[in-house]
């Protein structure tokens, strides 16, 4: 099970990198026929901005599995590893509630947006939902093994880290 | 009412140790189950609507240029140029570690990043050299400061996309203060190494002048290219960042040639997962902008400290206090998601330059960074240079009170924000 959430993670992370790829191509093409030759790419604002927001929404999903997103640890650092059980179990729960309002509005959203078309490239605007429904899979995944871990006992319960270098 | 359930929502979350951005969607349904009304609909759509835009890309190429100039060997030379130049003199080091930083900070836009590179480059020159090393950590950190306040910033960024504020005036605005915050170190800087003769390096040649010179002058374009190209008004933000990454792609291929596959990859990774660490909160934050909005608590906000209104240098102060005491817990994107929402209408209301205030709020969440107890830079630079925090703060604070002395300055001069902001955007 752990081998198959690293596969799972090496594909994410191909795919960000490809993501990143395609998004920085799409502008820097439409940058340089702009003022090189006054023309450039109609649709490619429309998409960069599309996998812009899948690759922060499935980047977040990585990051969480990592455990590497910003948080406030003055406190839970300085709890022993009893207490901490049963706290991580009741935050756990909590952001997993989180993740079923957003994967239920999402999905509400993909379907109401389903034929509603971009108004350049006429990509349908229910793929730009569609990272929300990902993002909110991807992270009640996450916590579902982390709420196991926990209940099990297997693994000591980490302190959420943050990003040394979050672009501060 | 709304307003202490949002706040007292957020500090709880805060502090049960949820991720930030957590925190923040989790305050924004506690408001939202005040008004009756908790909606998944609406929940969804702020949020993934808060990730879509185009001004917001500009971080991730700003990131990715970051990254490439590191691996593509471009830091290394600066840092050879600015020993080349400084090594010399007595207490050489530290201004080769000021130089270094400045001329990093107009590059990237990331303390934490600058203050690792300067510590990995130069603290070990600096424990050959006999310095002290408490002081030589502590400007280690306070250099690294810089980094948000000279343009390009990714806090600028943010900031300017919260408050509706042009990123391109923030970005010129900010070059002042960050060289009077470089100058108020090596005041500091100066006065302490009278005090204690440190070893010098040799005097470097004309020639070896020259050739740093010649090695790291590909880095030194990139600065005038965003500058002007952002001045001038040929590239918005985003564009500008974009055409950075791209140099720096192609000077670490084409020229330095230093550069593998492996790292490129490695460059362009790191910049995603560090965009999504920033864009989350960014997501998440519109949710919680929104049910403000709606629910009128910039309005409170206004009517709550009306007697400052009449006196905006006190209430610019008081606004820095509570900055800086919330920026030593709090890393400086939150700061801004959550703060600047808040404070933005009484700021208006009291007619704040915004651009000013945008300028100031960023520099004293970034001092917040090099202040005890939890300051975030401090600790990154005490755990490359493995020194205990508590000896580093020691270090730290001649330097972080001369730059508290600038923001002061900056508080009762705001000309000195102001003016030069319109010489570099007109």
């Amino acid at each position: 099970m752990r081998s198959l959430g690293q596969i799972g993670l090496k594909i994410i992370n191909v795919g960000l990198v490809a993501g990143m790829v395609v998004m920085s191509a799409l502008v820097l093409t439409n940058v340089i026929l702009r003022y090189g030759f006054h023309s450039g790419l109609p649709f490619s604002v429309e998409i960069s901005r599309l996998i812009f927001v899948w690759i922060v929404l499935v980047g977040a999903v990585a990051v969480m599995a990592e455990g590497q997103h910003l948080a406030v640890t003055m406190l839970t650092a300085a709890l022993p590893e009893p207490a901490r059980r049963p706290l991580a179990l009741l935050t756990h729960g909590v952001m997993l509630y989180c993740c079923y309002l957003i994967a239920k509005g999402s999905y509400s959203l993909v379907l109401i947006n389903w034929n509603n078309r971009s108004p350049i490239s006429g990509v349908s605007v229910g793929f730009l939902y569609g990272a929300g429904l990902f993002f909110a899979l991807g992270c009640a995944l996450v916590l579902l093994v982390g709420i196991f871990n926990v209940l099990t006992g297997r693994e000591p319960v980490p302190v959420q880290q943050g990003m040394e270098e979050a672009g501060q | 009412m709304t307003a202490f359930a949002f706040l007292g929502g957020l500090g709880a979350s805060l502090l049960l140790g949820f991720p930030i951005f957590f925190a923040l969607l989790i305050a924004a349904l506690v408001m939202m189950l005040l008004m009756g009304n908790v909606n998944a609909v609406i929940l969804a759509q702020k949020f993934v609507d808060g990730a879509d835009s185009f001004p917001l890309m500009a971080i991730p190429f700003f990131l990715l240029a970051g990254e490439l100039m590191n691996a593509g060997g471009l830091s290394k030379r600066i840092v050879n140029l600015a020993m080349a130049l400084f090594g010399h003199l007595n207490g050489g080091l530290g201004f080769v570690v000021i130089g270094t930083g400045v001329l990093l900070a107009s590059l990237s836009g990331s303390a934490i990043a600058d203050a690792a590179t300067l510590t990995v480059m130069l603290l070990p020159l600096m424990r050959q050299g006999g310095y002290d090393i408490e002081r030589g950590a502590g400007l280690m950190a306070a250099t690294g400061i810089i980094a948000p306040i000279i343009p390009p910033s990714i806090g600028f960024i943010v900031l300017g996309v919260t408050a509706n504020l042009s990123i391109s005036g923030l970005f010129l605005s900010g070059i002042v203060p960050g060289f009077l915050m470089a100058l108020s170190l090596v005041v500091v800087w100066l006065s302490l190494s009278r005090r204690r003769p440190t070893a010098v390096q040799p005097r470097s040649s004309r020639g070896q002048i020259m050739r740093s010179l010649r090695a790291s002058v590909w880095a030194l374009f990139m600065p005038v290219i965003v500058v002007f190209g952002l001045k001038l008004g040929v590239f918005t933000p985003t564009e500008a960042g974009i055409v950075a990454a791209a140099y720096f792609f192609l000077v670490s291929i084409f020229v330095y040639r230093e550069i593998t596959p492996e790292q490129v990859y490695m460059s362009f990774l790191r910049a995603a997962k560090m965009t999504s660490v920033i864009m989350v909160l960014v997501a998440a934050s519109m949710v919680s902008a929104w049910l403000m909005t709606i629910a009128n608590i910039p309005g409170q906000m206004v009517t709550l400290v009306q007697p400052l209104i009449e006196h905006p240098r006190l209430l610019m102060l008081a606004i820095c206090v509570a900055v800086l005491v919330i920026g030593t817990v709090l890393d400086f994107t939150p700061a801004i998601l959550i703060l600047i929402p808040v404070l933005l209408p009484v700021v208006n209301a009291a007619g704040i330059d915004p651009i000013y205030f945008g300028v100031l709020f960023l520099m004293t969440a970034a001092i917040g960074m090099i202040t005890p107890p939890v300051g975030a830079v401090l600790n990154v630079v005490c755990g490359i240079a493995r020194i205990p925090v508590e000896r580093a703060v020691v270090g730290v604070l001649p330097f972080l009170l001369a730059e508290i002395a600038v923001l002061l300055l900056l508080i009762l001069f705001p000309a000195l924000v102001i003016v030069p902001g319109t010489w570099f955007s007109h």
